[in-house]
């Protein structure tokens, strides 16, 4: 057995209501370590490419890692794996809170959920065991009433459980997996994956350990990273939670405005002072963090709500800045809204806020979207929407289709408005602000995506180097500068980036003094392996190029790696105004030439993949596609 | 002359505002000016006003190292800008 797992899978049969119990293998848990690497290897030789995602075949993995569970800071994390029906390639979507750290104490590493049961049903892992019940008195609940539901069912307040709102139910495509309330594996559609195989939630506790190769070694290291993480500057913005760099991302010119027209918004001062004035109320910390960074706000307004978690700066930029919504109670009460039926916030707001840009244009107008007036600045209507994407109603049911979909069926070249790569919808960063950025957004395994493998551009606006210095990571010179410094920031920090994804850990201490010596020396302590912090970079690589595989059975190419052409348009305003992405396909082939992939087609070549240690993987390809 | 200096991130914190007007003598360089804001606000503002990580722009452009000297016009707008990650 390898320490720091507890060595076990329980693969769910929801067709025929068995669960198989299968050991970790150490071999694999070595190779891709876990989470997002182990949960890869095991999409890879069981999915088979072209398959529906909404259909029994798909696999939803709730995966942890080593780390998930023990005293390392930040590590109640994790992950959701599986394919997606948002973007049809491959889909990780995390979560904080405390879920992961309580199936690990229930005695599993991760679940695979297969086919689909016949009737609603939840899951219960207590203690070794797990059941399957039926579900007919959550079925159509919010997220809130079904955690209150099942923790009275099961006579356990303090399990941790993860559920679907009505948004999974209804298979929308940017429903999420919440837990704890208002912890949210938020992208992809997760949600509309659980709701298909007609499971409501799944609720863990247990009182298990988890057992540490070197104690003393690890306790050792640990003490060093936590004074390190006390003292590191970033933590002080962390304190100010993610919304907290509300004004600063702005006045950077990386907050989007209206769908991208700007990155900067003129009124962000004045509503993140109302905010802090009117509904944040405190802090709020997942299972052993140190940063604090989630909110714990309410209205009292015009849009009340109850006092609940939220909402992070990517949710307080998509309901405020990109639909030009100037309205703080209404983004407490649109937080909440998504997190009461299970909607992705990001996508959400972006779905909102791309239905107004079309009703500018003229591409829609009342008579499609139920009389609704989807004009800029109107909060009503963001409201209106958000129940129907949920309950998929009216216009809603066509924006609850994802970005492509909606776009299709919109029609009239809506698509060429859509700020999407991959089928997924941008997030709150603009790579006008800082081009590294554009090359994560083309690159991304899941899609147009700023924090999976990581924020790669912090370092080109705001001044983050994550300690990366001693591994090569340079010096910017102009952040708007569009060289091959770019491509290389976004490679290192990638390859860094899925370092937490592997480990079941946070991803928000990397920039604040969790270095990646640390990192290695902890995953080492844990598990008995000897990891350097370069050894962790070539697994996040190993990590990396598994997933693209993945996304090059599905049928993935260099034109998959485009970025919108809205973001080859100059800024209007703010500091970066007149600035757009014009090189990126020069930044894409240097990306390309240090990945090691073929720039015509951007598949791995086999050179690389043996480099990784992915000949099995490059063998299988080969069944599929001719690999340079 | 007056000039306005706005604040982002933690160090708006140290300042406790968001943004103030100050009297400066004409031709005053961002090195005086760090000088002048350092003796009013004290040894907490001042670690983060020297802190490698601060963003300086003096309207909407971007000021590094080798711009500390360069005088700055009557009514500029100067941002203090101090936080490592976005969200």
């Amino acid at each position: 057995m390898t320490f720091g797992f507890v060595g076990k899978i329980a693969r769910i049969d929801l067709t025929n209501g068995k669960v198989k119990k299968e050991p970790i293998d150490d071999k694999t848990a070595k190779r891709f370590v876990g989470c997002v690497g182990y949960a890869a290897k095991i999409l890879w030789d069981e999915l088979e490419p072209g398959m529906d995602p909404l259909g029994p075949e798909n696999k939803l993995i709730m995966a942890t890692g080593p780390l998930t569970g023990t005293l390392v800071p930040n590590s109640g994390s994790y992950e959701a794996c599986f394919k997606s029906p948002l973007t049809g390639v491959w889909a990780e979507t995390r979560s904080g809170g405390r879920w992961g750290s309580y199936l690990k104490y229930a005695g599993y590493d991760m679940l695979i959920l297969e086919g689909k049961s016949e009737k609603p049903v939840y899951l219960t892992v207590l203690d070794g065991e797990v059941e399957i019940k039926p579900a007919d008195k959550i079925w159509g609940k919010t997220v809130p009433e079904t955690e209150a539901i099942i923790k009275e069912e099961i006579k356990t307040p303090e399990a941790s459980i993860a559920s679907i709102g009505v948004a999974g139910e209804n298979k929308v495509k940017i429903a999420c997996i919440m837990n704890d309330l208002e912890r949210a594996a938020g992208r992809c559609g997760g949600g509309a994956v659980m709701g298909s195989k007609n499971v409501k939630a799944i609720a863990a506790y247990g009182h298990g350990d988890i057992a540490v190769a070197k104690p003393d070694e690890f306790m050792k290291v640990l003490k060093a990273t936590e004074e390190n993480i006390m003292k590191h500057p970033g933590r002080a913005g962390m304190l100010l939670g993610t919304i907290g760099a509300f004004t600063t991302v702005s006045q950077m010119g990386d907050l989007p405005t209206k769908y991208g027209w700007s990155g900067r918004w003129d009124k962000a001062e004045e509503y993140y002072d109302r905010f802090l004035k009117t509904n944040y109320i405190k802090n709020r910390a997942c299972w052993t963090c140190m940063l604090a960074c989630g909110r714990y706000s309410e209205s009292k307004g015009k849009w009340p709500t109850i006092a609940y978690g939220g909402p992070e700066y990517e949710t307080a930029g998509v309901m405020s800045a990109f639909c030009l919504i100037d309205d703080n109670d209404a983004l407490i009460r649109a937080n909440y809204l998504c997190n009461i039926h299970g909607l992705d916030t990001i996508s959400a707001g972006h779905m909102a806020a791309f239905a107004m840009q079309c009703y500018e244009k003229g591409l829609i107008t009342k008579e499609d979207t139920d009389g609704v007036e989807l004009t800029w600045g109107n909060a009503e209507a963001l409201m209106t929407m958000l129940e129907k994407i949920a309950k998929r109603q009216g216009f809603g049911d066509v924006l609850a289709e994802g970005i492509r979909g909606a776009a299709q069926k919109i029609g009239k070249n809506s698509i060429e408005l859509a700020l999407e790569v991959k089928g997924l919808d941008m997030p709150m960063h603009d790579p006008r602000a800082g081009k590294s950025l554009a090359v994560q957004y083309g690159t991304a395994n899941r899609g147009m995506c700023h924090i999976h493998p990581q924020e790669v551009h912090d370092c080109e606006h705001l001044g983050a180097d994550w300690d990366l210095r001693p591994y090569g990571l340079p010096e910017v010179k102009d952040r708007f500068g569009e060289n091959k410094d770019k491509a290389l920031i976004a490679k290192l920090v990638q390859d860094f980036g899925v370092g937490p994804d592997i480990l079941g850990t946070c991803k928000f201490p990397q920039g604040t003094g969790f270095r990646l010596d640390f990192t290695a020396a902890l995953l080492s302590a844990t598990t008995g392996w000897q990891v350097s912090g370069k050894e962790l970079l070539k697994l996040g690589e190993r990590v990396i190029n598994l997933q693209r595989c993945f996304n090059i059975r599905e049928g993935l190419r260099r034109k998959d790696d485009m970025i919108p052409s809205a973001l080859r348009q100059p800024h209007a305003t703010g500091t970066t105004k007149g600035v757009a992405v014009t090189n990126y396909e020069v930044m894409l082939d240097d990306y390309y030439d240090l990945r090691g992939w073929d720039k015509q087609t951007g598949i791995p070549t086999r050179q690389t993949l043996e480099r990784l240690a992915l000949s099995d993987v490059a063998d299988d390809l080969a069944k599929y596609v001719k690999i340079p | 002359m007056k000039l306005a200096i706005k604040y982002y991130g933690t160090i708006r914190e140290a300042a406790r505002k968001r943004e103030e007007t100050i009297e400066a003598r004409e031709g005053v360089t961002l090195e005086q000016l760090f000088a002048i804001l350092s003796q009013k606000y004290g040894a907490e503002y001042t670690k983060l006003l020297r802190s490698s990580y601060l963003r300086v722009f003096v309207n909407e452009r971007l000021f590094d190292e080798k711009d500390r000297e360069q005088r700055i016009d009557e009514g500029s707008t100067i941002s203090f800008v101090l936080a490592l990650h976005g969200g």
